[in-house]
């Protein structure tokens, strides 16, 4: 073995040096840069979750509960609303089109929640 | 050859452990949430931050078990206290019902009715979120003779509303019960928690690590925008507003902050009021009060409040933040209107 070997660490080494760097960089990006875009839109109804939807394309999922319950959930251009439903109060609809991490959409009658989630470290909650 | 390997993987393994470490939670805090329907009718969600996973499940079950007491305690068509005296009943009032009726009636003269909790028969007139009448203007009349907390007998052990009227804490409940659930976490020692009482909001202490709670103020105009963020820990961040409770009946929008000096929701040139305040009851108060006053009135009002602070959602899209001098330990962020 030369003197230069024996001063520089094997490759394997290198290797798994390099690869926890790399994994501690994607978590920096993961945590620190991502604006506050929510990736995905969690339905629960009476805090269980029935339907995940990412909000990367375009679709529709339609909700529908005991007593013929039902909730229009709408994903559109990266934002989700609640378009039409049947409860009491048309509160849900009423709330519009969101799109950041930690906003939700609520349907008291139904006990349903649209859920906005992604980046957590954004904000915490939102007065409303 | 195998002490050389040992001298390349102390460090390397230390490095490895280092990254990981604030990943694995070796500061023994457990995060844990509930969330429920059942009561205030809104979904209310607790987070806490405690010691143990017995510590955090036990505070969580205290809250509800407040709630649950308070929801009863305070409904105004219910078996509680206010539901009672709504239906004409004398009721012998706790130390603690007595003292929160007096201090709601002294916030209702503070504010000079722009809070003003007698004006139940009024809400029930309208029905926003039910049956959604738009009265004509002799059953208005009517209604606000019934109205208008001077009318009430000075507060007493025994006591009963005069014929007629009704109270509502619905715009002093869930900021009570927020500070009332903060005292309790407070006392159960967990380390943090999040309050969120329909988008009533008290933060307890600092999040882990240290770093402070960050609060949206919801823009009413853009149902996916803010308007700002509140920085900071033991505070509470309450908004009032035109956009969550209303009905659109022949182009005018009808929402449920009523002002007793037309019978009518308030029109006072703004979309919301948001308080940042050290107490989630005073928050809940003014947000109600200072939505009814208007944007000048209220900076005023607001301007000899200490550790108080209000952003305001104006109609013309923009928003504007007013502070009312020393403490509060908390940053308000202005992220410009709509």
């Amino acid at each position: 073995m030369t003197e230069a070997e024996k001063r520089l660490p094997p490759k394997r080494e290198i290797v798994i040096i390099i690869a926890v760097l790399a994994l501690l960089g994607l978590l920096a990006a993961a945590v620190g840069f991502s604006g506050g875009k929510a990736e995905t839109a969690r339905v629960l109804v009476d805090g269980q979750t029935v339907k995940l939807l990412s909000l990367s394309a375009d679709c529709e999922y339609l909700y529908t509960g005991s007593e013929g319950a039902e909730n229009l959930i709408v994903v559109k251009n990266g934002g989700v609303s609640v378009v039409s439903a049947n409860c009491r109060d048309g509160l849900c609809v009423n709330q519009g089109a969101k799109s950041r991490a930690g906003q939700s959409i609520v349907c008291l009658p139904h006990k349903l929640i649209v859920q906005l989630e992604g980046d957590s470290s954004e904000v915490d909650a939102y007065a409303k | 050859m195998t002490s050389r390997r040992l001298r390349i993987r102390l460090p390397l393994l230390a490095l490895i452990c280092f990254s990981l470490l604030p990943l694995c939670g070796c500061g023994r805090e457990i995060s844990k949430s509930v969330s429920t329907f059942d009561y205030l009718d809104t979904i209310i969600r607790i987070t806490v931050s405690a010691g143990s996973e017995s510590e955090a499940d036990s505070a969580l079950s205290g809250c509800l078990d407040i709630i649950r007491d308070y929801h009863f305690m305070l409904d105004a068509d219910g078996e509680g206290f206010v539901g009672r005296l709504n239906k004409s009943e004398t009721v012998s009032l706790s130390a603690e019902e007595k003292a929160l009726l007096l201090s709601a009636l002294g916030m209702c003269a503070e504010t000079d009715g722009a809070l003003d909790i007698s004006l139940y028969p009024l809400a029930r007139l309208w029905d926003i979120g039910g049956g959604n009448h738009v009265p004509d203007e002799d059953e208005i009349r009517e209604t606000l003779l019934r109205c208008g907390y001077e009318k009430l007998p000075p507060v007493t052990d025994e006591y009963a509303l005069p014929a007629g009227m009704a109270i509502d804490l619905g715009a002093v409940a869930k900021g009570y019960i927020a500070d009332k659930l903060s005292d309790y976490l407070n006392k159960a020692k967990v380390k943090s928690a999040l309050i969120d009482l329909g988008g009533n909001i008290y933060a307890l202490h600092e999040k882990t690590g240290g770093a402070p709670y960050r609060i949206a103020v919801q823009s009413p105009s853009d149902p996916s925008g803010r308007i700002a963020v509140v920085e900071g820990g033991d505070v509470s961040v309450v908004t009032s507003g035109t956009y969550q409770r209303y009905f659109d009946k022949d182009g005018r929008r009808y929402h449920h902050i009523f002002d007793r000096r037309t019978g009518a929701p308030a029109q006072s040139g703004l979309l919301s009021v948001t308080i940042i305040a050290p107490s989630s009851y005073l928050a809940d108060c003014l947000s109600t009060a200072v939505f009814v006053m208007g944007e000048e009135k209220g900076a005023e009002y607001i301007s000899v409040q200490s550790g108080v602070s209000a952003v305001f959602a104006l109609e013309d899209g923009s928003a504007a933040l007013y502070t009312g001098g020393e403490g509060g330990g908390y940053t308000v962020i202005m992220e410009g209107g709509k």
